[in-house]
């Protein structure tokens, strides 16, 4: 896939995957989650740190993220998990792409009018 | 791949040079987090058998280069002030609420006692103003021109916050009485001057509580 293309379609569902992710682990940091989705897509798509970062601070601003610092070979290391909140808000935002997924699915799909 | 200590350094100098100069109160959280990205995602390159300068510049493009450094940096930065609004405003509120209204009952009540004895500092504003502008003119001074104060260098560099604190507190102290004065509040006056007073000293306090707060956490990041 065009990385431009890739990047376009992201956008709108970036911080839907972030909820779901976390929601699958219990804590993950930055490069960690840029790793998960491409070993989960098989490399197929990729997300760019710079889409990444403002869009785990948006959601932990929003409240939808808690962050807690660990010390890991010596460094400080950034670990994001859900809230109370983020766990609740994940299970709508998750069930509401998958309804947009079918829908575009259904209009991708159309068969051509005889 | 364990990355050297220069490696590390360059990594530190690539990061300083590419973001904004100015200190801002999450600046090191900020720059830690980066710099975690930065050394995880080289080693895992050079693991490949990436050369680390060509895994530096694959790190840095992932993030738009400079721009997308910088253009994320106002974007924390913006985020975390919404938030340090907020907690102020909450620190603030708390001072009219238990236990610490055990501070600001007294602290008003005080204020007050004293705007009803002395009317106006205005009666006072021109040693005032060339005791705040004196303050003001020594701390730029011992900040700025260090060079001149040879043996004394080290003594001034101490001297500076105070001096810049006197200067502040003054203007504000002249600010509040311009601003309360009988001839634009009347008979109130005595009552905004107090209002005025208890909301800067209670801003003072939240702020350097929150001031507290996050140098325990840049503590912990570094």
């Amino acid at each position: 896939m065009n990385s431009t293309t890739n990047s376009q379609l992201l956008k709108g569902s970036l911080s839907v995957m972030l909820l779901r992710l976390l929601e699958d682990r219990e804590k993950m940091y930055g490069y960690e989650i840029t790793q998960k989705v491409k070993e989960l897509t098989a490399g197929k798509m990729t997300i760019t740190e710079g889409a990444l970062y403002p869009a785990l601070h948006k959601l932990e601003a929003e409240g939808l993220l808690t962050t807690e610092t660990q010390v890991v070979d010596g460094r400080a290391r950034k670990y994001y998990s859900l809230t109370k909140t983020g766990q609740t808000k994940a299970v709508g935002r998750i069930a509401e792409l998958n309804a947009f997924l079918e829908n575009l699915n259904l209009v991708l799909n159309l068969k051509p009018s005889l | 791949m364990h990355l050297t200590h220069e490696q590390a350094r360059q990594i530190d100098s690539h990061l300083r040079s590419n973001l904004t100069k100015v200190q801002w109160w999450h600046q090191d959280e900020f720059v830690a987090e980066l710099t975690d990205h930065y050394i995880t995602g080289i080693s895992e390159r050079m693991e490949r058998g990436m050369p680390f300068e060509a895994a530096l510049q694959d790190v840095f493009a992932g993030f738009g280069k400079r721009a997308g450094l910088e253009r994320l940096e106002l974007n924390y930065r913006m985020l975390r002030a919404k938030e340090d609004r907020r907690a102020m405003m909450r620190l603030m509120v708390s001072y009219f609420g238990f236990p610490r209204l055990f501070i600001s009952l007294p602290l008003i009540t005080l204020l007050f006692q004293v705007k009803t004895i002395v009317p106006s500092f205005l009666d006072y504003g021109y040693p005032l103003l060339l005791i705040t502008n004196g303050m003001g003119l020594l701390a730029w001074l011992f900040k700025n021109r260090l060079a001149h104060l040879g043996k004394f260098q080290a003594a001034a560099q101490r001297l500076t916050a105070p001096f810049r604190k006197a200067f502040n507190w003054g203007t504000l102290v002249f600010a509040i009485e311009l601003f309360s004065s009988p001839l634009l509040t009347g008979t109130s006056s005595p009552y905004v001057a107090t209002f005025l007073y208890t909301i800067s000293i209670l801003f003072s306090l939240s702020l350097t509580k929150l001031e507290k707060t996050y140098t325990l956490r840049r503590r912990i990041v570094n």
